[in-house]
């Protein structure tokens, strides 16, 4: 007998986990060993579960979004494949999610083919992207890379908040001058002039969503 | 030409739909479009199984179906959200369990519902019964989006004069120190939403929450403890209504009638006419004048002395008595020509004996009459003003509008009459009418100017006050909003 994909499903809709089981379940190469209906929760049984694949919802009120699920997830195991399943498909989205670790994005309007599709290929440590998505991708790999550290990183995404230099380095602990210092490097680097603009390359590239700073 | 005010409104009004359209969307993306990809993976499922596995398939059937019906009471649900005519159709209880329903589809969650029988629509107008469903509404939105809760609880109370809501969750909860960092919060705009709906219908909100053990929001709305009071003031005004017509149209005869009495005598009606006709009308207007007191005392004994029809009818009242009084003295010049005799005091050297008596009687006559005429009048005025108290902006808006209209016909009809006079006498001296006639033409034709400028300053003071009255009303208006 053939070693089946075991996959596990994280909605927070109940009646989207059902259907996606039932229709996976009808493929005799595929297992689905658990599902949960929050980001807190998966990452509670990723371990003992040990899915080859993880299939994601992106939006799951009330607690840690699918990014920050995905971002974890890869940082206790590197076996699993995450493929993202969401309603969106803005680029910042996309990207954000590839950057978190995920392998796949495939939209809920897709045809649920395209989903198996991905979650085989994902099983079997391949990419496969729904058509539409693909352009972000392309588009993401083709922009010329500026690193930033990791400290700058989280500087920008402070400053993308609306949080003001003071603030910024009572979150991060350290003195306002090292922030300010920080917000210098980020502008320099992304030859950006006003703190404005970085907060819109902070959504273009995905460090924050627009959920983030909804008001 | 839109002021700032308008531009301003207007922003609100669109940001206001804007915010409504997004609400609309983030609830079609959460329930029904859910619903949706399920039953299309569950579709697929049946394709790729009918081969191999087709008694699988007769599972999944039913739960196409029941995903299909469930997605239906969410859609009707989100459209009972979107017409508020619908509550008048099913009514609040049934529009309350249908978003129960509703919300334990989207969140997976049991939901329960306690809803006791609602008052009746007179204790429960339209508008709290939009006010509590939309509260739900809120507090459900909030749970679905929040909480992640397993239980969730409505119920709906009487208790005396208030209703209670509560509604209950046994989610993740939320700290309600922090609402304030996070605006989309439970605590934060939700409940903020909550609270202005509330304070609209004068109730009282009160939010428990703990982090992990659940939410918890009561509302209390009063239920007008007065309105008994008032409907049964509403049934009194209501039974009353014809006797206020019969006094109000009494007292309209009794004006006419001393109307008339006052045509007669300005247009040289002459005198051995004019002195039956005249008294006629009197004792006629006299007469109405009585029999709508005793209507009006019905109405005072019922509704109370300063009850605005009662004040209305009163001041009608002491109007026409007044002018009854002024025929009144008018009316006896036809027999004794008192008249005359004043016209004959005022030629010097005359003034002894039999005329001075006569004149000092003829004096007293008119100064008395002159004076309770005067009384009388003051009543009127004085009775018009708190009247004009009882009513609200808009009525006196009215009323003014209509008293100055009055002013303006009255003031046409006197000049009309006056130039008659100034002509007929002369032009026709003798041939009109005697000097009787003429006489008394010329008391009324005075004393009617008296009246019209009297009623010309009590206009122009009600109308002066009416801006007060305007910045009341907007200021009450204000009031009753936040």
């Amino acid at each position: 007998m053939i070693e089946r994909i075991r996959v596990v499903l994280v909605d927070d809709h109940h009646v989207v986990r059902q259907g996606l089981r039932t229709y996976l379940e009808s493929f005799p190469d595929l297992e689905v060993v658990g599902e949960s209906s929050s980001g807190e929760e998966v990452l509670r049984h990723i371990e003992q579960w040990l899915p080859d694949v993880v299939v994601m919802d992106l939006l799951m009120p009330g607690g840690i979004d699918g990014v920050e699920t995905i971002r974890r997830i890869r940082q206790v195991t590197t076996h699993t494949q995450i493929i993202a399943l969401t309603s969106y498909t803005d680029d910042a989205r996309v990207i954000a999610v590839l950057r978190a670790g995920a392998v796949g994005y495939v939209r809920k309007d897709a045809a649920p083919d395209v989903l198996l599709a991905s979650i085989r290929a994902a099983a079997h440590g391949q990419s496969l992207f729904d058509p539409p998505v693909v352009g972000a991708v392309v588009q993401e790999l083709s922009r010329p890379d500026v690193a930033l550290s990791e400290r700058e990183q989280e500087v920008l995404r402070q400053l993308a908040l609306g949080h003001t230099n003071r603030e910024i380095a009572e979150a991060m602990m350290v003195s306002p001058e090292t922030v300010k210092t920080h917000v210098g490097n980020i502008l320099a680097k992304l030859q950006l002039t006003h703190r404005t603009q970085a907060v819109i390359y902070a959504l273009k590239c995905g460090l924050i969503s627009l959920d983030d700073i909804e008001l | 030409m839109a002021g700032p005010d308008d531009q301003l409104l207007q922003q609100v009004s669109k940001t206001a739909a804007q915010e409504e359209r997004n609400r609309l969307a983030r609830d079609l993306h959460d329930s029904i479009k859910q619903q949706l990809f399920s039953i299309v993976v569950n579709v697929a499922a049946v394709k790729a199984r009918w081969e191999h596995n087709p008694a699988s398939v007769r599972k999944i059937v039913d739960d196409i179906e029941r995903i299909a019906l469930e997605a239906q009471v969410e859609m009707q649900a989100l459209l009972q959200q979107l017409r508020p005519t619908a509550l008048e159709n099913v009514g609040l209880s049934e529009s309350l369990r249908m978003q129960c329903q509703a919300l334990g589809y989207r969140t997976g969650a049991e939901v329960s519902a306690e809803l006791c029988d609602l008052p009746s629509g007179e204790l429960l107008p339209a508008g709290i019964q939009e006010m509590i469903f939309r509260i739900v509404q809120e507090g459900f939105a909030n749970i679905a989006r929040h909480a992640r809760a397993s239980h969730v609880w409505l119920s709906l109370r009487r208790q005396q004069d208030a209703l209670l809501v509560e509604i209950g969750d046994d989610g993740q909860g939320f700290d309600l120190a922090q609402t304030q960092e996070r605006p989309d919060s439970y605590g934060g705009m939700g409940l903020a939403n909550i609270r202005e709906r509330a304070g609209a219908l004068g109730g009282i909100v009160a939010v428990w929450s703990l982090p992990g053990k659940g939410t918890t929001l009561h509302l209390c709305i009063p239920l007008a403890k007065a309105q008994p009071e008032i409907q049964a003031q509403e049934r009194r005004n209501e039974k009353l209504a014809p006797v206020v017509a019969r006094t109000r149209g009494l007292l309209r005869g009794g004006t006419l009638a001393a109307e008339l009495a006052a045509a007669l005598i300005l247009l040289y009606t002459p005198a051995f006419i004019a002195v039956w006709a005249v008294l006629t009308c009197i004792i006629g207007a006299f007469g109405l004048w009585l029999w709508a007191q005793r209507h009006r005392r019905h109405i005072y004994r019922e509704l109370g002395r300063e009850q605005q029809v009662n004040l209305e009818l009163l001041a009608r009242s002491y109007g026409l008595l007044s002018g009854i009084l002024l025929l009144c003295m008018l009316w006896p010049n036809y027999l004794t020509h008192l008249s005359d005799v004043i016209y004959s005091v005022l030629e010097p050297g005359r003034f002894t004996g039999d005329t001075a008596r006569i004149g000092w009687t003829a004096g007293g006559f008119f100064g008395i009459f002159t004076i309770v005429i005067l009384a009388t009048y003051a009543q009127y005025a004085q009775i018009m003003s708190r009247y004009y108290k009882t009513l609200s902006y808009k009525e006196a808006q009215k009323e003014d509008r209509q008293q100055f209209q009055e002013l303006v016909i009255d003031w046409m009809a006197w000049s009309m009459v006056a130039a008659l006079t100034v002509f007929a006498l002369n032009v026709f001296p003798t041939i009109l009418a005697g000097p009787t006639a003429q006489s008394m033409d010329l008391i009324l034709l005075f004393a009617w100017f008296g009246i019209i400028v009297l009623k010309s300053v009590r206009i122009v003071r009600e109308h002066s006050a009416l801006p007060r009255l305007a910045k009341q009303a907007t200021l009450d208006e204000k009031g009753g909003g936040s």
